[in-house]
């Protein structure tokens, strides 16, 4: 354990909550420079558009870790709470500003403009985005002379705040149809969050779905050509395989480097130090193997499942009502995953690209132990080291210092304050606003409680193991305990177990995700859940005591936590 | 039958055997014992051992027998605990049976599923090694990269007893995250509350007493062994190592160098 303590201070006025969600450990320098310069302004557009009367989430980071707090619009900076009901009332009804913010939320919905929003969004914006990505991919990094390689950094890290504004632009378009889902429909029903969101997500493999398109159009390449799938099924280093499948004639090998070049230079997880995809072969070839055997079809059955199990819960009259919110959502519901994926998770990718390419020269020079330390760097380090080709003994220090912190350091450590400045206090009840703004108010609170502040859906209980093996998935926990008992589990289960023995290597090929109460990272369930390219979480203690047969689950590969759904 | 140490035939002997024969070589703290090539397993396993083959192993004392898998080597792939090692073998006809499981290890419903996902049509041919079994009191497993975030730094695990609970992820392992240097970066002590032990020619799973379960496995000194042994392992397979570590009595044996797979 890192011997140092740090203290932690609010980072300003008001009051300030640990981002757990995103960012369990300490972000990397550059990702906080993207988030503190493209954050809190795009999602500042997004609320405005859509009338919400939060104007938006303010981070700020401390000792690495990113804190948020909740900037109501229209109050003064780090109030904490609102004021008094009557005096809010008045706000609310006589300041021009605010009244016009309840029109807008009151048009938003009136012309549901979360449509107009995924048009533009497909239109335009994702496209340009997309063009800009390859526009910056396709440069060869290791060509580049140390000018020209500081050139594209500061490309890189403009780029970056440029997509994190351009990914909270759309936060409130892709979040409010569900909240107003999930707000209605647990008013109607009295469900939990999770069960509610069941029907609108459906279940498939999350990871990596940024590119499902290009992928779906691979597997079925592969299914028509038996040459292909006698490559895909055989032998050797998943990168090899990969390369193979590229090299192919004909549509194969089309459909293979168009895969490939939207995926490669993806950014796994949300940090900069997260490897991107194409640096996990195993797990890419992973995901060409499930696509072929139509893995993931199965999602589609669990949820219309859920879907008519809720339906069934909802009073008749409301059903014509809940069909209509239920098709809003499920229709905005792809653009949650996209616009991170097409905004920064593509541009943090290419950024590592360059950042480990000048880390290597570094390296190369002796003036850096690893290339990957400058991972750790800000934007102005890294324009300085790159151009001087120099990096000072006590920079590489400090390099070294933030990364030890960076890889030990824990959202859940004991010593980092879940809250800066007291706890915040409860927002205005939905009720203290007019009529026309109370839609939008409860839509925008049951997102806020139910699935912004946690990682989980509210309610939801998290179980806690070791990641071994990265991706999210959710799917049906199946308990199995003896090989007798494999005939039980189907295509995209989530085994559940105390500890894997050999014999599960049987029904590896069906899983969707691993978990079990025991072992460490190099047991064998973390070796072949990395091997197979699917999420693993080991050493939970309890999981099999808190799971139950059937039940949803979601195992988060990049943070340990095993979520129940419902 | 042959001297591990002259056994670095791979094609002949199979992957572990060639590995701790280099290592031996390398002057590793590797156990003695004897390399057996799949005709040899076979002949044992049909006809028992004979009288030289008997001196040899009585040299030994009590052994374990290992799986060592040829032509696997370039399929990077771990073969995770498919393959059968028999731990505890006290007598010729202990060997013998040992020696079949081992072979038939090969043939299980498992593998077979495991080498149709990798490719593998041809069938599958296999070594065994005998070695002097270590009575372990700690156990480890070192990956000589980061297998999750591939960092550049030494990830180990430790339980008590022998290391068959750590492969087996029977326990939740005390973690370390080691400089190259062998400096911790982090210590995380788990809960080791079962471990497996030797009670004559039976290996036994036994619980451990609460004040052992938490305690730390591997104090700095041995750490800092682990991360001298790292370099000379890396050198002989040519990158990145997933080594199998006992301690008894302080001194550290070298159960197993490899190439890391995931």
């Amino acid at each position: 354990m890192p011997t140092t303590t740090k203290s932690f201070a609010a980072p300003g006025p008001g009051t300030w909550e640990l981002e757990t969600a995103h960012f369990p450990r300490p972000a990397s320098r550059l990702v906080q420079h993207a988030t503190l310069a493209g954050f809190a302004a795009g999602f500042a557009e997004s609320t405005a558009r859509f009338g919400v009367m939060l104007s938006h989430l303010q981070p700020a980071y401390v000792n690495d870790f990113a804190y948020m707090q909740a900037v109501p619009f229209g109050a003064p900076p780090g109030a904490k709470g609102p004021p008094p009901r009557a005096v809010f009332w008045l706000l609310t009804r006589a300041v021009p500003k605010l009244r016009a913010r309840v029109t807008a939320s009151h048009d938003a919905f009136e012309r549901k403009l979360w449509r107009e929003d995924l048009n533009e969004w497909d239109a335009r914006v994702k496209p340009a985005a997309d063009a800009r990505h390859r526009q910056m991919q396709a440069l060869s990094v290791e060509k580049l002379d140390a000018r020209e390689l500081a050139a594209h950094l500061a490309e890189c890290v403009a780029n970056n705040a440029a997509m994190v504004r351009q990914h909270h632009r759309f936060t409130i378009t892709c979040t409010l149809p569900i909240g107003d889902f999930l707000a209605q429909v647990g008013a109607w029903t009295g469900r939990p969050t999770g069960e509610i969101l069941a029907a609108v997500r459906g279940a498939s493999a999350i990871s990596l779905g940024a590119a499902r398109a290009e992928l779906q159009a691979l597997a079925e390449a592969v299914a028509r050509d038996p040459a292909a799938q006698a490559t895909l099924d055989g032998d050797g280093p998943a990168a090899d395989t990969l390369a193979r499948l590229c090299d192919a004639g004909g549509d194969v090998g089309s459909a293979a480097r168009a895969y490939l070049d939207v995926v490669r230079h993806r950014a796994v997880g949300y940090d900069v130090c997260a490897p991107s995809a194409g640096e996990l072969p195993d797990t890419l070839l992973g995901a060409v193997r499930a696509a072929t055997r139509g893995a993931g079809s199965r999602g589609d059955t669990d949820g219309a499942r859920a879907i008519s199990s809720l339906r069934e819960r909802v009073p008749v009259e409301h059903r014509a009502r809940f069909d209509e919110l239920l098709a809003e959502a499920r229709h905005i519901a792809r653009l949650r995953d996209e616009r991170g994926h097409h905004s920064e998770g593509w541009a943090i990718g290419i950024t590592r690209r360059a950042v480990l390419e000048a880390g290597r020269r570094l390296a190369a020079d002796g003036q850096l132990r690893d290339a990957a330390l400058l991972l750790d760097a800000t934007p102005e380090e890294l324009d300085r080291f790159v151009t001087a080709g120099r990096v000072s003994e006590a920079e590489r220090a400090e390099l070294e210092a933030r990364r030890a912190w960076r890889t030990t350091k824990s959202v859940s450590d004991a010593d980092v304050p879940k809250f800066l400045g007291g706890e915040p206090g409860a927002p205005p009840p939905v009720d203290w606003l007019p009529e026309r703004g109370r839609r939008a108010g409860r839509a925008v609170e049951a997102v806020m409680t139910g699935i912004f502040q946690e990682p989980a859906p509210a309610g939801a209980e998290a179980i806690k193991g070791l990641a071994v093996s990265p991706g999210v998935y959710e799917g049906t926990a199946r308990l199995v305990d003896r090989e007798e008992e494999f005939g039980r589990i189907a295509q995209g289960d989530v085994l559940v177990t105390r500890a894997t023995a050999p014999y599960f290597n049987v029904v590896l090929p069906l899983l969707g995700a691993i978990v079990t109460d025991r072992g460490g990272q190099l047991c064998h369930a973390a070796i072949v859940a990395r091997e197979y390219g699917i999420p693993g979480v080991v050493g939970t203690i309890r999981a099999t005591a808190k799971i139950r047969d059937g039940q949803r689950v979601r195992v988060d590969g990049d943070t340990g936590e095993v979520t129940l759904l419902g | 039958m042959i001297p591990l140490a002259d056994a670095a035939d791979g094609a002949r002997y199979g992957g572990k055997a060639r590995g701790l024969a280099l290592a031996l070589r390398a002057g590793l703290p590797v156990p003695s014992g004897v390399a057996l090539s799949p005709e040899d397993a076979a002949a044992v396993a049909t006809r028992g051992l004979d009288d030289g083959e008997i001196r040899a192993l009585a040299q030994l004392g009590v052994v374990a027998v290992r799986s060592s898998a040829i032509g696997e080597d370039g399929a990077a792939a771990s073969f995770a605990g498919l393959h059968a090692t028999v731990l505890g073998c006290a007598t010729p006809d202990a060997v013998r049976e040992a020696v079949r499981r081992v072979l038939a290890s090969a043939h299980t419903k498992a593998a077979l599923a495991y080498r149709a996902k990798l490719g593998l049509t041809d069938p599958p041919r296999m070594a065994v090694v005998v070695q002097r079994l270590v009575d372990a009191e700690i156990s480890a497993i070192v990956f000589s990269r980061d297998p999750v975030t591939r960092e550049d730094h030494l990830v180990v695990e430790a339980t008590w007893g022998l290391g068959e609970a750590l492969v087996q992820g029977l326990v939740n392992p005390d973690r370390f995250l080691l400089s190259r240097a062998g400096a911790p970066r982090s210590v995380s002590l788990g809960d080791k509350d079962l471990e497996i032990v030797r009670d004559g020619a039976a290996l036994v799973e036994r619980e451990v007493d609460a004040a052992r379960r938490g305690a730390r496995t591997l104090g700095d000194a041995a750490l800092l062994e682990v991360a001298r042994v790292v370099p000379a392992a890396e050198a002989l397979v040519g990158g990145p190592v997933d080594l199998e570590l006992a301690w008894r009595g302080g001194a550290l044996s070298v159960l197993q160098a490899r190439a890391i797979t995931r």
